[in-house]
């Protein structure tokens, strides 16, 4: 098997007191798409941001292509950050102009590779214009673009899609499975369960800087077993909901509890067999269930297993 | 390095250029308040400089400058005979005169013997005006000491009198001294007072922009981006130091040319006007790359440059001319003081490069260490 792109072992980084990564592992293959799920200030954008250069680790190692990253050897990352990272009085073409520069391109080739990368990320018509002109979206687009210029080995994408309309974000999810196909190695930042289930190969879940599972998404869904998701919708007053969440916790088969709206969702190592006990405390608590519905498993069940809380929380 | 240097630095230039806010700044600002200032003073400025007399030489010729200079004056310059020669640097610094123009043991020996008169001026640095009036003085007792001897030795040879006789003679009244006020007290030439003033004040802001766009450019996310890059800490922090220090040259080179070439205000030798402001840029880049360096956050950055900006063009003599007292130590404090003197001593003295070396070198002195102490600041600050 060929060397991984990129091997992150045992990395550390801490600001004071606080540990924003601990111990964090993983590996990237070439072509391969991995995903770091994780709710904000998991320590996401703290990692890819040791693994870019652009913080020093405290302990632990990474390593392109089997070698530390110095750096001349950081033209093999191409890093799209969460923030629109462009100047928004220049063009397009200036931006790309300048950060492809800086990458050592010049001249033709340069021009060339330019061209290239408006017409992948759908932004050739409004090349000229101000980024400043720019909607979001087609902001996004343009500072993915800059990360692909140079043609990198490993494209690190922070949230690419926060803040973007449907329309823009399905766009930048196709280029980004598009750039997976095509050999380069992706890893992809994000707190949207579906994000990481269509696009990414395998998927690191990380917590409070600690990566607490690692696998496909089927990988990390099978490793519920029996588990599921059960949601309750009742009508009630919020202190009895609180009062039958209480009581529901207690029973040893629940795995995690969250409030969803009117009600409660549960993992529960039963699935169904939790419906009858769970409807006879919600009338102990007065509480009259409306619905109920067995959830397939999905990664925002296994987040919320994992951590019992929810992934936007 | 060098080549990523240059694409950061070209690349904020190019930024800046386009700035109209900056142009603004630059060029329409400190020009518009120069000439608003400048019509202000116009013909009703006068100097108000007490220039003495020292009289080391006693000799006729000596004497007879003397008394043709002393009781002479006008237009706010007043001579006067200082009573003791030996104790000239006291009477100065005690402020009984502004400067003093001396007449050197030998001076009428000199003269007569064919040699070129020379005549020392002592003057306090706090009041580079008055000094450069007493230079001017000096300059037109020689030139005309020399006119005279010509004149009399070639009266002499055609036998009309004797060469002393017809020196007394042509200083014996007071001498066509041209004491250059024109230099300073028309509106166009308070100009070349006033604009470099302006443009050095506004070079704070200008420049102060440019040294925290290394902070905003963190928070708006391109530093990071361009350090994401193969590119050192050390390229970015030199290309933007060198951004700041073009665009300040540029801005204040633009204002000398305009006034110079548009308004008629002199500005004295050419190289040492240049020289001088690009010493002068660099203390403004050195203080601005030292208050971004160690302020908590851009805001802050914003509000001590513009306090800084205010306080050093007020104490450095921005704002009005002949200064006295401790005003006038002050502005030797400021860099706006310093260049100020500078430019006084090459358009009012119309002192050469060499003259201004002093001020140039304090000013690159306080740039260089301002600067190296800032930057040092900011890669820590910036780029940890």
């Amino acid at each position: 098997m060929d060397r991984p792109v990129l091997q992150v072992e045992q990395l550390v980084r801490r600001f004071g007191e606080h540990t924003a990564v601990d111990k964090v592992s993983f590996t990237i293959r070439t072509g391969e798409t991995y995903g770091l799920l994780g709710p904000n200030g998991a320590g996401k954008t703290t990692t890819i941001s040791v693994i870019a250069g652009l913080l020093r680790a405290d302990e632990g190692t990474v390593t392109l292509l089997g070698e530390p990253v110095t750096p001349a050897r950081k033209s093999l990352i191409g890093l799209v950050p969460q923030d629109i990272a462009l100047y928004p009085d220049l063009s397009a073409i200036e931006n790309l102009q300048f950060f492809g520069s800086l990458q050592n391109l010049n001249g033709k080739a340069l021009s060339a590779r330019v061209a290239e990368v408006l017409d992948v990320v759908g932004l050739a018509d409004r090349a000229k214009d101000r980024i400043e002109t720019y909607s979001g979206g087609m902001k996004r687009r343009a500072n993915i673009a800059v990360g692909l210029l140079h043609e990198p080995r490993l494209l690190i994408l922070d949230e690419p899609t926060v803040g973007v309309d449907p329309q823009s974000r399905n766009s930048i999810l196709e280029a980004v499975a598009e750039l997976g196909g095509s050999g380069m190695a992706v890893l992809y930042t994000t707190h949207y369960m579906e994000e990481a289930e269509r696009l990414c190969d395998r998927i690191g879940i990380i917590d409070q800087g600690r990566l607490i599972a690692e696998g496909s998404r089927d990988e990390l869904v099978q490793g519920l077993g029996e588990k599921a998701t059960v949601s309750f919708r009742v009508a009630g007053g919020r202190e009895d909901i609180e009062a039958w969440r209480a009581d529901l916790e207690r029973l040893p088969e629940v795995n995690a509890v969250q409030d969803v709206e009117s009600g409660l969702s549960v993992v529960a190592a039963n699935g169904p067999g939790l419906i009858a006990p769970a409807v006879q405390f919600a009338q102990a608590n007065r509480l009259e269930v409306t619905g109920v519905d067995v959830v397939q498993p999905d990664l925002e069940a296994v987040f919320l297993d994992l951590t019992g809380k929810a992934l936007r929380d | 390095m060098w080549r990523t240097t240059w694409l950061i630095a070209a690349l904020g230039l190019r930024r800046s250029l386009r700035d109209r806010s900056i142009l603004i700044q630059a060029l329409v600002a400190p020009i518009v308040i120069a000439l608003v200032v400048g019509a202000a003073f116009g013909s009703g400025f006068s100097l108000n400089v007490t220039i003495g007399i020292a009289d080391a030489d006693r000799s006729e010729i000596s004497t007879q400058i003397a008394k043709g200079l002393v009781g002479s004056g006008g237009d706010g310059i007043a001579f006067s005979a200082v009573g003791d020669p030996q104790s000239v640097e006291a009477a100065v610094e005690s402020g009984s005169y502004d400067a003093v123009v001396v007449m050197p043991a030998g001076l009428g020996e000199a003269v007569l013997a064919g040699e070129a008169a020379q005549l020392d001026v002592v003057g306090a640095a706090t009041d580079p005006l008055a000094t450069s009036v007493a230079q001017a003085v000096a300059g037109g007792v020689a030139a005309e000491l020399q006119t005279a001897r010509v004149t009399a030795v070639a009266a002499n040879q055609a036998g009309v009198e004797d060469v002393t006789a017809s020196i007394q003679k042509a200083v014996a009244s007071p001498p066509a001294i041209t004491v250059e006020q024109g230099e300073v007290d028309g509106t166009f030439s308070v100009m070349a007072y006033f604009a470099p003033g302006m443009a050095m004040l506004f070079l704070f802001f200008i420049i102060g922009d440019g040294a925290r766009s290394i902070v905003a450019e963190r928070k708006q996310g391109t530093l990071p981006r361009i350090l994401a890059a193969p590119v050192s800490p050390t390229s970015v922090l030199l290309g933007k130091t060198a951004q700041v220090m073009v665009v300040g040259v540029l801005s204040m080179t633009a204002v000398w040319l305009i006034t110079w070439l548009g308004f008629g205000a002199d500005w004295g030798d050419p190289l040492g006007v240049f020289v001088v402001i690009v010493a002068a840029v660099t203390a403004i880049a050195g203080i601005s790359l030292l208050i971004t360096g160690f302020a908590r956050t851009e805001n802050q950055a914003d509000a001590l440059t513009t306090i800084v900006a205010l306080l050093f063009a007020v104490a450095g003599g921005t704002f009005f001319l002949g200064a006295t007292g401790v005003l006038n130590t002050m502005r030797l404090f400021t860099p706006n003081g310093l260049a100020l003197s500078a430019f006084v001593d090459l358009s009012a003295a119309q002192s050469g490069l060499a003259g201004v070396m002093p001020q140039v070198l304090l000013l690159l002195a306080i740039g260089i260490g301002t600067a190296t102490a800032g930057l040092l600041a900011l890669r820590n600050k910036v780029l940890s």
